[in-house]
This record gives C-alpha cells, sequence and structure tokens, in this order.
C-alpha cells in the first residue's frame, strides 16, 4: 500500500481543498473526425462534460465509443475538429507536463534505470538534478520502487512497472492525471490492489484523475464520477455520481464491492451499456 | 524478476567437436591418405606459422598483411557505418529525405558489391583509396536501412509519454527515439561488419599487392597450401573476433535489447 507521509500536502496541484471550480475541466461541444470527405468517421459527437478540481472521473463505455478519444484531446495529442476542451478556462495546447498520461502499456524507456526513468520528466525539463532526485525518491518510496531504484524497467513485474509509470507522471506534479486503462493489462488480483493504491494517492494528493476503463466494476469503486458512453458516434449516455471513493473511514475493498450499495450502482451502470448492445 | 535457470554444460562438446576434426585432419594428413599438396599436416601449417610470422610472405611481413586488412576494414567499415546510422536516422525522422535517399540505398543494397569494384578502380586507382571506398558503399546501405527501420519500429506510445512529460522534439530524438532505434542499429552494424569483410578478402584477391587476402591467393598459385591454410584460419579468426567484439558492445551497451 501506498501511504504517503504529510509533506505530500505539498504537492497538491494547486488552492486549497475544496476551493471550488466546477470548469476545472471543461468539455465544450467537442466534436472530434477522422478521415476526409466521404470516409469522415465521427469519433466524438458534442461532448459537454465539465468537473471540478479534485474529483476523479471515470469514463467506461464499449469499444469505439470514444474514450481513448476524449482522454487524447485532454493530453494534447488530438486537436478538436470543432469545439473546445479546457483547462482552468483556458483552450489545452500541445501535451505539456501539467498534465500526466498514463497508457495501458507502460511505455517505460528500457535504457534507463527505474530512477531515470522516474525523473525523466524534470530532467527533460530543465528541473536541478537535486530537486528531481529529492521528488523521484519522494514517489519511489510512496510507490514501494525505492529499493529497485537502479534496476531497469524489464527487471520489474508488470504491476511494478505500471507504478512507475504512475511515479514517472506524478514527479512533473502535473495539475491532471489522464489514464487511458491503466490496469487493462494486469492480472485481476494485481489489478486489485493498484486500484487501493491509487485511490490511496489520489485521496493523499487531492489530484484531478481522468480515468478511462472496460471495467464497470473498477470505475465505480475509484470513481466520483462515472461518465458512461455510446459509440458511433461517441456520445456521453450519462454521467452518474458516485460515492464510495469519497466514503471515510477503513475502506476494505472487499466489503465496499461486495456492499449491496456498490452493487446496485454497478449493476445500473451495467444496464446502460447493455441498453446500447440491445439497440 | 529476471532469474536465469541454470546453463546446461556445453563446453566441453565444443572442445570435443574441435578436437576431433584435428584429429581426424592429422590421420588422413600423417598417414599420407590425402596428398600434403592439397592438405598440408597441422605441423607444417603451425612451422608455416612462425615462418610467416618470422619472415614474411614473398617479403612483406605477416604482421603487415593482416594489419593493413585490418585498418581497410576498420576504415571503410567505420565511416560507412557510421554515415549509413546518421543517414537512416535522418530517413528515419524526415520522409523527405527518406524519399530522396531510399532509391539510391535499395538500388545499392543488393547489389554485388564486387561488380562495381572494377568502376571504383577506374575511378580512384588501384591503391586505398578503390578499396576504403568499396568497403564504405558495403556498409553504408546495410546501416542506413537498419537504422531507418529502428526509427520507424519506436512504439507511438514512447514518443507520447515524452511529449507528454515535457520534452521537446530535439529531446524526444535524443532521449527517446536514439536510444529506441539502438537494438536495430546494432543488426545493422553486424551485418555490415561481416558484408564489409567479406567484400575485403574478395577486393584484395582481385586488386592487391598486400593483406592477408591477397596473400591467401598468392600462396595459392604456388601452391603453397601450407600458407594458404595460415591464411584461411587467420581470416576466420579476425572475422570471429571482430564479430565477437561488436557483440560484447552491443550486450553491454543495448542490455535491453530482447527484453
Amino acid at each position: 500500500m501506498l501511504s504517503p507521509p504529510s509533506s505530500v500536502a505539498a504537492d497538491r496541484p494547486a488552492g486549497p481543498a475544496g476551493e471550488s471550480d466546477p470548469d476545472f475541466v471543461a468539455f465544450r461541444d467537442l466534436v472530434i473526425e477522422f478521415g476526409t470527405g466521404e470516409w469522415t468517421v465521427r469519433a466524438l459527437d458534442r461532448i459537454s462534460l465539465t468537473f471540478a478540481r479534485g474529483e476523479f472521473v471515470c469514463i467506461v463505455g464499449p469499444s469505439g465509443c470514444g474514450k481513448t478519444t476524449m482522454m487524447q484531446t485532454l493530453a494534447g495529442f488530438l486537436a478538436p475538429t470543432s469545439g473546445r476542451v479546457e483547462v482552468e478556462g483556458k483552450p489545452v495546447g500541445p501535451p505539456g507536463p501539467d498534465r500526466g498520461v498514463v497508457f495501458q502499456q507502460p511505455a517505460l524507456y528500457p535504457w534507463l534505470t527505474v530512477e531515470a526513468n522516474a525523473g525523466f520528466g524534470p530532467r527533460m525539463r530543465g528541473i536541478g538534478r537535486a530537486e528531481t532526485a529529492e521528488t523521484v525518491a519522494h514517489y519511489l518510496k510512496l510507490a514501494g520502487l525505492w529499493e529497485f531504484r537502479a534496476r531497469y524497467p524489464y527487471e520489474l513485474s508488470g504491476g511494478m512497472q505500471q507504478r512507475l509509470a504512475i511515479v514517472r507522471a506524478l514527479a512533473n506534479h502535473p495539475r491532471l492525471l489522464l489514464m487511458d486503462e491503466p490496469f487493462g493489462a494486469l492480472d485481476a488480483l494485481t489489478r486489485e490492489k493498484m486500484q487501493e493504491e491509487l485511490h490511496g494517492v489520489w485521496r493523499r494528493t487531492g489530484m484531478t484523475i481522468l480515468f478511462i476503463t472496460h471495467s464497470v466494476e473498477e470505475a465505480v469503486y475509484l470513481g466520483t464520477q462515472v461518465v458512461v458512453m455510446s459509440p458511433r458516434p461517441g456520445r456521453i449516455l450519462e454521467t452518474i455520481a458516485v460515492p464510495f471513493a469519497r466514503q471515510a473511514g477503513d475502506r476494505d475493498i472487499r466489503a465496499i464491492k461486495g456492499s449491496a450499495d456498490f452493487v446496485a450502482t454497478r449493476e445500473r451502470v451495467l444496464s446502460l451499456i447493455w441498453g446500447m448492445a440491445h439497440d | 524478476m529476471a532469474t536465469r535457470s541454470p546453463r546446461p554444460l556445453v563446453w566441453p562438446y565444443t572442445v570435443l567437436s574441435v578436437a576431433t576434426l584435428l584429429g581426424a585432419w592429422t590421420l588422413v594428413t600423417v598417414e599420407g591418405w590425402v596428398s600434403p599438396l592439397f592438405m598440408p599436416t597441422p605441423l607444417a601449417v603451425w612451422r608455416g606459422f612462425f615462418d610467416l610470422a618470422d619472415s614474411g610472405y614473398n617479403g612483406v611481413p605477416l604482421g603487415w598483411d593482416v594489419t593493413i586488412s585490418l585498418v581497410r576494414v576498420f576504415a571503410g567499415f567505420g565511416v560507412g557505418a557510421v554515415c549509413g546510422s546518421l543517414l537512416g536516422l535522418a530517413m528515419g525522422t524526415w520522409k523527405g529525405l527518406d524519399a530522396v535517399a531510399d532509391p539510391f540505398i535499395e538500388f545499392l543494397r543488393p547489389l554485388p558489391q564486387l561488380g562495381y569494384l572494377v568502376l571504383l578502380i577506374i575511378w580512384f586507382g588501384i591503391g586505398e583509396t578503390s578499396k576504403i571506398m568499396l568497403l564504405f558503399l558495403t556498409a553504408l546501405p546495410v546501416t542506413a536501412v537498419a537504422a531507418r527501420d529502428g526509427v520507424r519500429g519506436v512504439p507511438e506510445q514512447r514518443v507520447q509519454a515524452a511529449r507528454a512529460l515535457g520534452a521537446s522534439s530535439h529531446q524526444i530524438f535524443w532521449f527517446v527515439i536514439l536510444p529506441a532505434a539502438l537494438p536495430e542499429i546494432f543488426i545493422g552494424l553486424r551485418l555490415a561488419i561481416g558484408l564489409v569483410y567479406a567484400t575485403l578478402i574478395a577486393a584484395e584477391i582481385l586488386a592487391g599487392s598486400d593483406g592477408i587476402g591477397w596473400m591467401v591467393f598468392n600462396a595459392g598459385r604456388f601452391l603453397r597450401a601450407d600458407y594458404v591454410f595460415v591464411g584461411v584460419i587467420l581470416i576466420g579468426l579476425m572475422g570471429v573476433a571482430l564479430d565477437r567484439a561488436l557483440v560484447l558492445a552491443e550486450r553491454r551497451i543495448v542490455h535491453w535489447a530482447g527484453r
């Protein structure tokens, strides 16, 4: 488990907790089309979604619903065909260290040690050695990777590699963390452990997270909001506020996932997705 | 975690196979089953080696022949591989340059080197320039294609991750694309050194007055099978040494390749 020290409070992206900024991230009438002329495919159709700082937004939906496209636009890898994507009221530019990205495949650099992978962002940005080392040490310890700092990524297990990819994104102190099915390639047990750890990071840092997943259960467990999308063209079907991520006290992942409330919410989201399948 | 399974003990078999060959060679030559004109005894080859080492061949010391051959390999391969790899990296990065250079590279690559050696001799004479030029042209296309494919094969997400981490285009090239392409570049280098070496020996035979290839050919014309054996064994050992040196460098530099 990640159990960060109190100093992590310093890592909060900005502003005191609870500061209300309901439009911290805003998708406004976003349309994304691929191809030209006759072959144009509309991947996203007038998407509008806003959420506040500190939210953990999970997007679920069947393949082809455009959830990855949404994330890629927010990350800056894709430009809108029309409409806007804003963070703190400003349109997002090209990819940058303020928006950390974690993919399904960890996309680590095997020629660099664990420590150098974690410090890649600060190093590219010209942050001083001492400061980088301090930040990296902090997050590597948090993720239980400190003793592996001199190893190479190919010497780590899949779960550890993905933790390192998250550490690498966090080392830039991003305002936003964008995760595209980050646990999709992990086995069931590792996946639940990673869910617990990520929840811990989110709770303690107050990070704003956009999380894409195929797993409804994962979305309902982790998210403060679950956005359900439908495919061809990608549209938002419904946004559901979920209480489980903010539940206080000792969290027992099995107890939460087994509770009647959780099962009911999960079934509700699943029936939305099933409804699409039967159209 | 990386765990290594214990490797079975194989070196005794290697030693045994080499010893068997040497034994068979000794048997057929010492017993006189094969004429010494075709195959000298191991002892004659051993003596021939010291002959050549002491007094040289035709007034040319053996050390000189070996050295000049290696100098040619290093000059031709070195310049060709560096230029080829850089060209390939640039071709992989800029599609325009790829379109311009590709037809020449693709024409040159399958072209047998000895096919255009004559042309190089007409242009540059029979001296070192034509030989090194030949080896340069041998190494260039192989290494260029390998480096270009290495750049093209870099997974898109590695680049996207770097952009999202704040790396500039220059930084992405130096810190992501170049290292990611290195395993392919090394494959190109190993292919190139084999080709360069084979081409060199053939070139020395066709147009040489020194070098280990020339020595073997010349000794053959005078039916000095012992000297030919010495030369062939030396050529083989030098080839193995060149390849092993590259493999060692590869293991150290691109330790992650294939993992």
